[in-house]
């Protein structure tokens, strides 16, 4: 008991490093855990190991808004964050934006615990017919980011981009294939931009916490936003938290920027914390953590989900306290620094970290998706058509011939 | 900004041209070992199907070499007993290897 507990405690201190460090997603940190699982396994059992993954995966969803909003480093599951979240740190706000991420990631919690029962009952019921439309759906979903865009033209021109760019990069041989192209794509070029841009950070705005409440209304939406379209996301190749986002935030008329904070706060732990039940249901495995705790763990016995599903909830107690902590240090100081060196520095770090994980080959794709990532941002397409580069070889993957 | 604009479509589309021009070169690596496969790699091997298991149009086929066998997935069949190059993608399924196979091209139709 005392390792498990051990286990959880070293996780939440794990996903609050990986969650801080800018670029960096918790499927990286996964893939390293299960590489390395052989030597942890000399220390520790499975169940602690899987409980370190799980606690370390919720926490990293809670604190990963910090440096997308403050510096405009996401990784693909905050990239939408940076619009709203960004709009706000330019007026002072950043830490309202990130506590509003954190209310999304509480409310969560809770509609993980409904999703369960659903999941573990219903989805292997259904998941076997989900397979023979999933061409439908996907091609049905992407149509809808498309028409939803002002110009419709120019998003389709970065959806088929980013689509073949997804294409060239899944059929190279290349290690860890997916962090140059997202990084690339969501990362860096939004950093550029704020380099071009030379923004200055203005002093935050520090709150007390208790002063920053959204509306009951506003959490109502989100709840119902989150409701209909977090499902999508937690079994659905290809679609991410952003896409699940901007769907939910359209089934509800909700235009706030409150309200699509905290509903991509929720969508983010909703898709990991979803993650562990739909392994436990239908042995499907829709996130890098999933994959290692289902390497690591290999019954998952029901006893197992009880004990996840407490981990669940107890990281995300310790996490929000540490948001709340670090968002409240970090936002003090953005504004000390010298953003435009900051942002290159960041730069630099995420091209090593290519290069370190995917070598020349990577490093020549992060280099093509930045400037593809910089065409959208500057032909002001909304950046979630950059998923086209998954979205297109998931469509090509189940078409039905 | 538009300078910048017409840059970055540039070198995107180019790049991309030319990361699919790659895939044609780079795509398969030869395996050379099967004890030291790496998962999601795309790999080209040769070798003569021992066993195979149809579901339907789905089919379980082992593929054995000289540095021993490895369990391949298709959408094929007829191919037991056959010489046969492979080209696919290395997955994971039960904690063990196997190629999901993009192509399959008969060598030679008997024994060696």
């Amino acid at each position: 008991m005392i390792f498990e507990f051990l286990a959880l405690f070293l996780g939440v201190i794990a996903g609050t490093i990986t969650g801080l460090i800018p670029g960096i997603h918790i499927n990286l940190v996964a893939i390293f855990l299960v590489s390395s699982s052989a030597f942890f396994l000399k220390f520790t059992s499975p169940l602690s190991l899987a409980i370190f993954i799980v606690s370390m995966s919720i926490t990293h969803t809670f604190l990963d808004f910090i440096p997308s909003i403050l510096l405009g480093a996401p990784d693909e599951d905050t990239s939408l964050s940076i619009l709203p979240g960004h709009e706000l740190l330019l007026k002072g706000r950043g830490y309202e934006a990130i506590i509003y991420t954190l209310y999304g990631s509480i409310i969560a919690i809770p509609i993980i615990l409904l999703f369960t029962p659903l999941f573990i009952f219903i989805l292997p019921k259904i998941f076997f017919y989900l397979k023979f439309i999933m061409f439908f759906i996907l091609v049905f979903i992407s149509s809808y980011l498309i028409i939803r865009e002002e110009n419709k033209l120019l998003a389709f021109l970065i959806f088929l981009l980013s689509g073949f760019l997804g294409l060239a990069t899944l059929n190279l041989s290349l290690k860890e294939s997916l962090l140059p192209l997202l990084t690339g794509l969501f990362g860096s070029s939004s950093l550029i931009t704020s380099i071009i841009k030379k923004e200055k950070i203005p002093k935050q705005k520090i709150l007390n916490f208790k002063k920053i409440k959204p509306k009951i209304r506003e959490i109502k939406n989100s709840i119902i936003a989150t409701i209909l379209a977090s499902p999508l996301c937690s079994f659905l190749p290809a679609l991410g938290s952003s896409q699940a986002a901007v769907i939910g935030s359209d089934m509800t008329k909700e235009k706030n920027k409150k309200e699509f904070l905290i509903l991509l706060g929720s969508i983010n732990t909703i898709v990991m914390g979803l993650s562990f039940v739909t392994l436990y249901s239908i042995q499907a495995t829709r996130t890098g953590s999933a994959v290692a705790v289902q390497k690591i763990l290999e019954n998952f016995t029901p006893n197992n989900l009880i004990i996840i599903l407490a981990t669940i909830i107890f990281s995300s107690i310790l996490a929000s306290f540490l948001t709340i902590f670090l968002a409240r240090f970090f936002s003090k100081n953005v504004s000390r620094i010298n953003y435009k060196y900051l942002s290159m520095a960041v730069l630099i770090f995420l091209a090593v970290v290519v290069f370190i994980f995917s070598n020349f080959l990577g490093l020549l794709i992060f280099i093509i998706a930045t400037f593809t990532g910089l065409a959208a941002i500057l032909l002001k397409v909304r950046r979630t058509n950059l998923m086209g580069c998954l979205m297109l070889p998931s469509i090509l993957l189940y078409l039905p011939i | 900004m538009e300078n910048l604009l017409k840059v970055s479509l540039i070198i995107s589309i180019l790049g991309i041209f030319f990361l699919l021009f790659l895939t044609n070169f780079l795509a398969y690596k030869e395996i050379t070992s099967l004890s030291n496969l790496t998962l999601n790699e795309k790999a080209r091997i040769e070798g003569k199907i021992i066993e195979e298991k149809t579901y339907g149009e789905f089919s379980v086929l082992k593929l054995k070499d000289e540095q021993g066998e490895i369990e391949i997935t298709c959408n094929c069949k007829n191919f037991l007993n056959k010489i046969v190059l492979v080209q696919g993608k290395i997955t994971e399924y039960k904690n063990q290897l196997q190629i999901q196979v993009e192509k399959i091209e008969v060598i030679e139709e008997n024994d060696i």
